[in-house]
C-alpha cells in the first residue's frame, strides 16, 4: 500500500514538472506560429489581396490552441461586424501561456491588420514579425534551460518527498 | 450590401425602405440626405463623426489595402454593386496620391435593377446589326441601370457579351456571384478599361463589350482600339449631351470618326432612365 502512495507522490509531482516544462515548450511554439501566421499573412495580403476576415476565416485549423483561439476570436469579432480592436481582443482571449506586456503587444498586432494600405501593411507584419522572431529565440532559450530542469525537479521532488517520509 | 455597411442606428432610424432609397449622403456632424426616386430628402438622422470611420471600414471589409487603389480614385467599390465616394484629406506622395484620410463625406450609391428598362435601346441599335453604342447623361440618370438591363438582353441572343465591371456596379458582385441578372455575360471584375478591352479583344472573342464611364484619352484609345477590330462596343458617358461631349477634346475625335454609331441621351426628368433622345453616327435623331 505504501509503494502505491510513494508511486503517486512522484507521479504527480513529475506529472507537474513536465507541466511547467511543458509551459514553456507551448510559449516557443506560440511565437513560431506567430512568425508563421505572419508569413501567411504576407503572402495572403501581397499576393492576393485577400481580406483579413477571409484569411483569419481558414486560418484556425493551421494553427496550436493559443493562435487558434486567437485568430477564432478575431474572425468572430468581424463576424460580429467589429474592428479589431486591442482591449476588445485582450479581454476575450483566454490565454495563460504569456505575461500582460506579451499578450497586449500580439492583441496590437492583431488589431493593426486591415488598417493600412497594402505597402505599409506588409512593413507592419514584417517588423512585428522581426519581434516575434526574437522573442521565439529568447523563448527558446528560455525552454532549454528551464524545460529539462522543471521534469528532472518534478521527477526529484517527488522522490525527496517520499525519502523524507520514510 | 448597404445593409451590411450602415451602422445600426441608421438602419433603425431611416423612415424608408433601403430598397427604395439610391442614394445617401453622410457629411460629418451634418443630417444625412437621402435621394428617392431622384428626389433628395433630409433623413432626419445626424451624421456622428464615427459612423464614416465605421462605414469605411466595413466596406473595405476591415481591410483598408483591399480598396487602398479605389479610395486613391475616389471611392470605394462595396460588394454587391453598392459604390461609395469618399471625400477627405488626399495624402500626396510626391506627385501621386498615397491615400485619402480623415473623410468627411460619403456619398452612398444603391444601385438597382430595372429588367426590361433597356428595350427600346436594344430595339433601335441592336435590331439586325450591332450598333457601336455610347450612352450619355448626367450622373445619376440610370446610365449603369439601362447597360446592366443590355447586358441581359444580348447575352439573351446568343451573343458573346464582355462586360468590364471596373466597380463591380454592373453585376453587383458579392461573394463570388452576380446579384443582377446580366444574362450570361462574361464579366471582367475590377480592371481597368485598357487592361479589359486588350485582354477581351484577344482573350474572349467577344461580340459586344459592355462598359461604364469613359473618361479621358486613355480610355479613348481602348475603346477605338477594340472598334477598330470590328467589336461592338457599348459605353456610357457623363456629359450634359452631344454638343457638350464634343467639347471634350478627347471625344470629338472617337464622335467625328463616327465609330460610334448609336448615341442615347438619358435624363433623370421625369424619373432617372428616362431616354431623352437617340442619335445616329451623324447625329441625327431617330428617337
Amino acid at each position: 500500500m505504501e509503494i502505491f502512495i510513494y508511486l503517486a507522490i512522484i507521479f504527480c509531482t513529475t506529472y507537474i514538472g513536465f507541466g511547467i516544462a511543458d509551459y514553456y515548450v507551448k510559449r516557443e511554439k506560440l511565437y513560431h506560429e506567430l512568425v508563421i501566421f505572419g508569413e501567411k499573412l504576407k503572402s495572403d495580403i501581397g499576393f492576393l489581396l485577400l481580406p483579413i476576415g477571409e484569411i483569419l476565416r481558414g486560418g484556425a485549423q493551421q494553427f496550436g490552441s493559443s493562435l487558434a483561439e486567437l485568430i477564432e476570436v478575431s474572425s468572430r469579432l468581424l463576424g460580429e461586424g467589429k474592428p479589431l480592436s486591442e482591449a476588445e481582443l485582450f479581454e476575450r482571449w483566454q490565454t495563460r501561456l504569456l505575461l500582460h506586456d506579451e499578450k497586449l503587444f500580439i492583441c496590437r498586432f492583431f488589431s493593426m491588420l486591415g488598417r493600412s494600405d497594402e505597402k505599409t501593411q506588409l512593413e507592419n507584419i514584417e517588423n512585428y514579425c522581426e519581434r516575434f522572431k526574437q522573442r521565439e529565440s529568447e523563448c527558446q532559450n528560455e525552454r532549454k534551460r528551464y524545460s529539462p530542469m522543471f521534469r528532472k525537479l518534478g521527477f526529484l521532488s517527488g522522490l525527496a518527498i517520499c525519502l523524507f517520509l520514510l | 450590401m448597404l445593409k451590411d455597411i450602415l451602422p445600426k442606428e441608421i438602419l433603425d432610424n431611416l423612415r424608408y425602405k433601403l430598397e427604395d432609397v439610391c442614394e445617401l449622403r453622410l457629411r460629418k456632424d451634418k443630417n444625412i440626405v437621402i435621394s428617392v426616386m431622384g428626389k433628395y430628402v433630409d433623413a432626419g438622422i445626424r451624421c456622428l463623426p464615427t459612423w464614416i470611420d465605421e462605414i469605411v471600414l466595413r466596406a473595405s471589409r476591415f481591410s483598408i489595402y483591399t480598396v487602398n487603389e479605389q479610395l486613391k480614385a475616389g471611392f470605394i467599390a462595396v460588394k454587391g454593386g453598392v459604390r461609395i465616394g469618399v471625400c477627405g484629406e488626399v495624402v500626396p506622395d510626391g506627385q501621386v496620391i498615397k491615400t485619402i484620410k480623415n473623410i468627411t463625406s460619403l456619398n452612398i450609391r444603391n444601385p438597382r435593377e430595372a429588367i426590361g428598362c433597356s428595350d427600346p435601346v436594344a430595339e433601335r441599335c441592336f435590331n439586325g446589326r450591332l450598333n457601336s453604342t455610347l450612352v450619355i447623361s448626367k450622373p445619376g440618370a440610370g446610365k449603369t441601370t439601362l447597360i446592366r438591363d443590355l447586358c441581359r438582353s444580348l447575352s439573351r441572343k446568343n451573343l458573346n457579351v464582355l462586360v468590364l465591371d471596373e466597380r463591380g456596379e454592373i453585376s453587383g458582385e458579392a461573394e463570388g456571384r452576380f446579384q443582377f441578372d446580366v444574362g450570361s455575360s462574361d464579366v471582367m471584375l475590377y480592371c481597368s478599361k485598357q487592361f479589359g478591352f486588350s485582354f477581351g479583344v484577344r482573350a474572349m472573342r467577344p461580340d459586344v463589350i459592355i462598359c461604364d464611364e469613359l473618361k479621358g484619352e486613355e480610355d479613348c484609345g481602348a475603346v477605338y482600339e477594340a472598334l477598330s477590330c470590328g467589336v461592338c462596343v457599348v459605353a456610357t458617358i457623363h456629359s450634359g449631351g452631344v454638343e457638350e461631349l464634343m467639347q471634350k477634346r478627347s471625344f470629338k475625335g472617337i464622335i467625328e470618326s463616327g465609330a460610334f454609331k448609336r448615341y442615347v441621351l438619358l435624363s433623370d426628368e421625369p424619373r432617372p432612365g428616362s431616354i431623352k433622345a437617340i442619335f445616329d453616327e451623324k447625329l441625327e435623331t431617330i428617337l
